[in-house]
């Protein structure tokens, strides 16, 4: 137990020696570790927590081609990749055309048709349940569910396109295991839905929230759109052979999201920040007012047990998450679908926390961590 | 033995009890739980059809029905006729319950471990345990989170057995406690209906619940408790099989919103259209939103005890020897104008070293000092002073008295029910030669209040849930005067509940079509509509009764002998236009080597019924086995007669509800097969697999439609975890649902979905073939086969 602490000491101040100087890192091709990858994976692992900072900073940056964006709001979304009927996807830079009723709404709000109009459709976390909206929330937004999306980086998408596993006949046709570039990044972001409401979006704002623009469909059919705040984001990428799990929050969320339970409380996160994301949080966050209200919760690179959850993202299983182990169990078997991630034991569910034997993986094929492969379609 | 051994650790507290009540209607037969579908001919009646329930059934089911919009048949149901049960919302007091269960610890208000004792009245109040609180739990659901046990009414036309369903009992915490590992579950045990009946309601009903864990199920975390200490010590010196928590259940109240949860408040029992209209709009406004959903459970009082399990002792129902009633008492308390008469509930008694031990926790009955207080507190009846004896060829023998003192509220309270009363010598003698005897003292003579009971028999795997076609072998346990009865003959027989609502009486099943009179109908007043309790030729009559109202309604229960009223004869309702509310009296079980034999009723038309039953004979450690296999759907009770002369004992034709309290039935449920279920969806996946939206198209026309829809409208607390009428939600929680609808976890799991385990075998058959073969590959182009089912 002492060397325990010793070590989060140890850790904790490292980070907060790295955390110092949190405007030296070079955003310039950053996605590609910028010129020398194994710099990146020193720096990486002298503090883990202040490269996922660096990144989300420049995540979070004007994006040079479309300034009206973000950077990370101009990666692929998923829904761009894994189309209806198997169909080839296009360019990674071309967007599909907006539906004619978005832009019609959005001009007709007056929105910003030049900005990125997220489609936040799904509205499920990976343990199959919603995180509804409460507390400080408009009445009208009582009980909706937070909504995400995934994001790809270029290198992502450029190897599932060359893979043809953008849809399952790909996947199918798969005689062995995937395995992405280094360069491979994956972004998941949770909103919370605003629309039109301009006071609840300055509320939100000024709660230190990103806002967004962003539609989504609804069961008959129709449309909703307007603005939605950032609450979460992973950010991923394979800098190591087990991927590099990072996540983000806005601090404010235990405000506007509540628990299942019966009666519902504040939502809050039970798995950090972490003691190494803390003093590393409090410097960026001072650094960078556009984001001072998000906060590292923390980092897994090591196939260990851990957990690590985002209060948006794994809201109700925090205490059994572990992005590595569960991602790790992406894998596909042409008889049997994908691999089910929900063990099965003690009467009920639990969620691997540890990285699983190989042997539990015979028959299947391994995806490299990647579960958004799970959207591809089949060709009819 | 049992928990009247010693040491003994003693807890109480409060419990909730948060069914859906909609899908387990009292009054009005919305489900067919035997097909496990909306009672379609039911609504009919009110012109909702499968087509336009999505528009017309919810809102029915939360607006309020006068008996004059009802079929007649609802209120000729006997018990079913009360006028004072409407306006009656259909949805009834908790539209949204979900089956959870467990322990209050809210505020103020605890569930606790209050003291224990190492040995005979040497009560223990400082320990290291006590204060400390104790929970059942539920399955793990993806997160160390606690979950809550469930409780599922094995039928929901028999409030007589409900079986609990949970995966741990915690008392204390990780600093001192234990965790106990469920090996069995629960069935609810001499439930004291008759109380209800006598005394105005089910305030006034107790309930025995019992247990047992095996030594390896146990995780110790002592400290610095004694108690806990003793027991783990004493358990290995006197070499018993694990520990058993045995816990009464009393006082139940209804609509406590506010006072032990945070819910709002409703009153579900106020008759007033300005009430109805806000329950109706409460219950709409948690169907719009999730965030307006809310809870209004049950609750009652609990005492329990933990104390060692010995071999041979029933794991879930008290063993040893056992008092039940015999004749009536009369008790009174200071509001009460004149003394009422009653029946005792079940006692259980040991004699261990020159100490008599009683287990009076469903003894005596109780009733709540202030009705109209937020949290009730109970006081014992006053009911007379008593001496234990034996009876000797017909004399009776006193050997200890009992008197108020011992049985009141606070000795209750503080031994969950347990007296311990010092023996000589000489009176240890006595009473060991039995058979023991309990009567009530009166000036105008004594009243033989309760008899041992000779035989018990206990089914090990009672409540369990079986399929169509399944073949099944139930363990029973036999004793005599409290020892295992080795070579004893019970015979076997079968019986059945005519009605899908109310609790309603039992009847032997029978293969032919034989016709009695059902009950006797009073078309000016169905209030005084009561049962026909038909008997074969040359049996005893059964005392019949009349009761008012039924499930929570129920506040009068009365015999009665002399019959009045039309009858009306059973083939004649259950054929009829009332068939919707009836169930038919056919078997649902094929015993093996079962003797089929033709009784005669005792009826002008001396009608013939064809029955079997069984007989089986217990092993020299008092174990019989009965088997069979399930022919069809349904909610088979099994009754069990032991042959204890040279005679074959009488199989009666039928018995009365309050009779199921302490008699020998093991009640189970049989799940349909429908192979054509199965049969239409392959052949459906295989018209459309092509299709670009062969996804949707089998949702929308089959899984939806044929597999959930029925669970969709009757469990709405699913919208707020899992949509049922929504494919992406479902889909989306595809993995989750593999596991949860998984046949191994319908058996004991707190997860099993639905939560009442009535998934058939063919529709779990068709939800997993979607799920394994279909969604979780992404829905290929490619036909299925029949035999998919087989390698799922």
């Amino acid at each position: 137990m002492r060397r325990a602490i010793s070590l989060t000491v140890l850790s904790a101040l490292a980070g907060l020696a790295q955390a110092q100087d949190t405007n030296s890192f070079d955003c310039n091709q950053f996605l590609k570790y910028g010129t020398d990858i194994t710099k990146t994976r020193a720096a990486f692992q002298q503090s883990p927590e202040t490269m996922a900072w660096n990144w989300f900073v420049c995540l979070n940056q004007p994006s040079a081609a479309q300034t009206s964006n973000r950077v990370w709001e101009t990666m692929k979304p998923s829904d761009q990749v894994y189309l209806p009927d198997g169909a080839a996807p296009g360019p990674y830079a071309s967007n599909a055309p907006l539906p004619a009723d978005v832009t019609k709404q959005a001009t007709a709000l007056g929105m910003d048709l030049n900005r990125t109009f997220h489609n936040i459709n799904a509205v499920q976390q990976v343990d199959g349940l919603a995180l509804h909206m409460g507390g400080s929330v408009p009445a009208s937004e009582k009980g909706k569910p937070v909504r995400f999306q995934l994001l790809m980086g270029q290198d992502t998408y450029d190897y599932i396109v060359a893979r043809n596993v953008y849809n399952m006949n790909g996947q199918n046709a798969l005689a062995g295991n995937l395995d992405f570039p280094a360069t491979a990044w994956e972004l998941k972001a949770a909103w919370l839905w605003i629309g039109s409401d301009t006071t609840y979006r300055q509320t939100l704002a000024n709660d230190g929230y990103y806002i967004g623009q962003a539609y989504y469909q609804q069961d008959d059919g129709t449309y909703q759109v307007g603005y939605a705040a950032l609450s979460g984001l992973h950010v991923v990428n394979k800098l190591d052979a087990n991927w590099v799990w990072t996540t983000f929050e806005n601090v404010n969320n235990s405000k506007y999201t509540v628990t299942n339970a019966p009666t519902p409380t504040p939502m809050t996160n039970t798995t950090g920040p972490t003691p190494a994301a803390k003093p590393v949080n409090a410097s960026f966050q001072a650094g960078n007012p556009s984001l001072s209200k998000y906060e590292l919760i923390g980092v897994e690179f090591q196939p260990v047990t851990q957990v690590l959850a985002n209060s948006q993202l794994e809201s109700a299983f925090q205490n059994t998450s572990s992005c590595l182990a569960c991602h790790g169990t992406a894998a596909y078997s042409n008889d049997k679908g994908y691999f089910n991630f929900a063990i099965k034991q003690g009467g009920g569910i639990v969620y691997p926390t540890t990285p699983l034997p190989p042997s539990d993986f015979d028959g299947y094929k391994k995806l490299d961590f990647v579960w958004s492969l799970k959207r591809a379609q089949w060709q009819r | 033995m049992s928990v009247l051994n010693f040491p003994r650790i003693y807890l109480n507290g409060h419990m909730f009890w948060n069914p859906p009540t909609a899908n387990n209607n009292d009054v009005l037969p919305l489900y067919d739980a035997v097909n496990m579908d909306i009672n379609w001919p039911f609504t009919n009646y009110f012109d909702i059809t499968q087509a336009n329930a999505p528009t017309t059934l919810m809102p029915w089911i939360i607006s309020p029905v006068q008996a004059k919009d009802l079929p007649p048949y609802v209120q000729q149901v006997p018990t079913n006729g009360s006028p004072t049960t409407f306006p009656f919302i259909p949805a009834e007091w908790d539209l949204f319950g979900d089956n959870a269960c467990g322990t209050v610890s809210y505020q103020s208000t605890r569930s606790t471990i209050i003291g224990g004792e190492l040995q005979a009245n040497t009560y223990i109040v400082e320990d290291a345990l006590v204060g400390r609180d104790f929970q059942l739990l539920g399955n793990p659901f993806g997160s160390q989170s606690p979950t809550a046990a469930r409780f599922v009414d094995i039928s929901p036309w028999q409030n007589t057995f409900t079986a609990l369903y949970f995966d741990k009992l915690q008392l204390g915490d990780a600093s001192c406690g234990l965790t106990l590992n469920r090996e069995y579950r629960m069935l609810d045990r001499f439930l004291t209906f008759n109380w209800a009946g006598d005394f105005g309601g089910l305030a006034y009903v107790t309930t025995t619940w019992q247990t047992c864990f095996p030594r390896d199920n146990l995780e110790w975390v002592t400290g610095e408790s004694v108690l806990l200490n003793s027991l783990k010590q004493q358990m290995e010196l006197q070499n018993a099989k694990g520990l058993m928590f045995r816990f009464a259940t009393y006082l139940t109240c209804y609509d406590r919103n506010g006072v032990f949860n945070d819910f709002p408040y409703v009153d579900t029992r106020d008759n007033d259209p300005s009430a109805l209209k806000r329950l109706t709009a409460m219950y709409q406004k948690g169907l719009d939103n999730v965030s307006d959903i809310f809870f209004n459970p049950a609750y009652n009082r609990t005492a329990a005890t933990l104390g060692l399990w010995f071999e041979h002792e029933y794991p879930t129902a008290p063993a040893g020897q056992r008092l039940v009633t015999d004749q009536k008492i009369m008790v009174t308390c200071p509001a009460m104008p004149q003394p009422t008469s009653t029946n005792l509930g079940v006692t259980s008694a040991q004699i261990t070293n020159n100490t008599l031990s009683l287990d009076l926790a469903n003894t005596f009955p109780f009733y709540p000092l202030d009705k109209n207080a937020d949290i009730l507190t109970a006081e014992k009846f006053q009911a007379g002073n008593y001496k234990l004896g034996v009876s000797q060829n017909g004399n009776f023998v006193p050997v200890v008295d009992i008197g108020f003192e011992q049985y009141r509220q606070s000795a209750f309270h503080q031994r969950s029910g347990l007296l311990d009363i010092p023996l000589t010598a000489a009176q240890t003698a006595t009473l060991q030669s039995g058979p023991l005897e309990l009567q009530q003292q009166n000036p105008t003579g004594a009243v033989k209040a309760a008899t041992q009971q000779v035989w018990t028999a206990e089914v090990i795997e009672s409540g369990t849930f079986v399929d169509v076609n399944d073949h099944k072998t139930l363990n029973i346990m036999v004793q005599k005067n409290g020892q295992p009865a080795a070579n004893t003959t019970l015979f076997v027989a079968e019986y059945g509940n005519p009605y899908n609502v109310t609790t309603s009486d039992y009847y032997l099943t029978f293969s032919n079509k034989a016709d009695f009179t059902l009950f006797y109908d009073h078309p000016e007043n169905r209030n005084l509509n009561k049962a026909n309790l038909q008997q074969f030729r040359g049996a005893s009559p059964v005392s019949n009764y009349l009761a008012t109202g039924s499930g929570r309604r129920l506040t009068a229960l009365k015999n009665v002998s002399q019959q009045t009223g039309t009858p009306v004869g059973y083939q004649t309702f259950l054929t009829g236009s009332s068939k919707p509310i009836t169930v038919p009296l056919t078997p649902c079980l094929q015993f093996d080597a079962g003797i089929y034999t033709t009784g005669i009723l005792e009826n002008d038309q001396s009608t013939e019924v064809d029955y079997s039953y069984v007989t089986t004979t217990t092993g020299p450690d008092g174990i019989a086995q009965v088997s069979f296999r399930a022919i069809a759907p349904g909610f088979p009770t099994l009754r069990f007669f032991v042959k204890d002369t040279a005679s074959d004992p009488d199989i009666p034709f039928s018995f009365a509800l309050n009779q199921a309290q302490i008699d020998f039935l093991a009640p189970l449920r049989v799940l349909p097969l429908d192979m054509q279920l199965q049969q239409d969806f392959v052949n459906h996946w295989n018209d459309i697999y092509k299709d670009k939206n062969a996804p949707e198209e089998i949702w929308d026309d089959f899984i939806y439609p044929r597999v959930l829809k029925t669970f969709y409208y009757l469990y709405p607390i699913m919208n707020k975890f899992m949509p049922l009428n929504s494919r992406t939600r479902v889909e989306g929680a595809v993995d989750q649902l593999i596991r949860l609808i998984s046949k191994e976890y319908q058996e004991e799991s707190t997860l099993a979905m639905p939560i009442t385990r009535d998934l058939s075998q063919s529709r779990r058959a068709v939800l997993e073939l979607w799920a394994q073969k279909l969604v979780k590959r992404n829905f290929p182009p490619m036909p299925l086969k029949m035999s998919d089912y087989d390698n799922l």
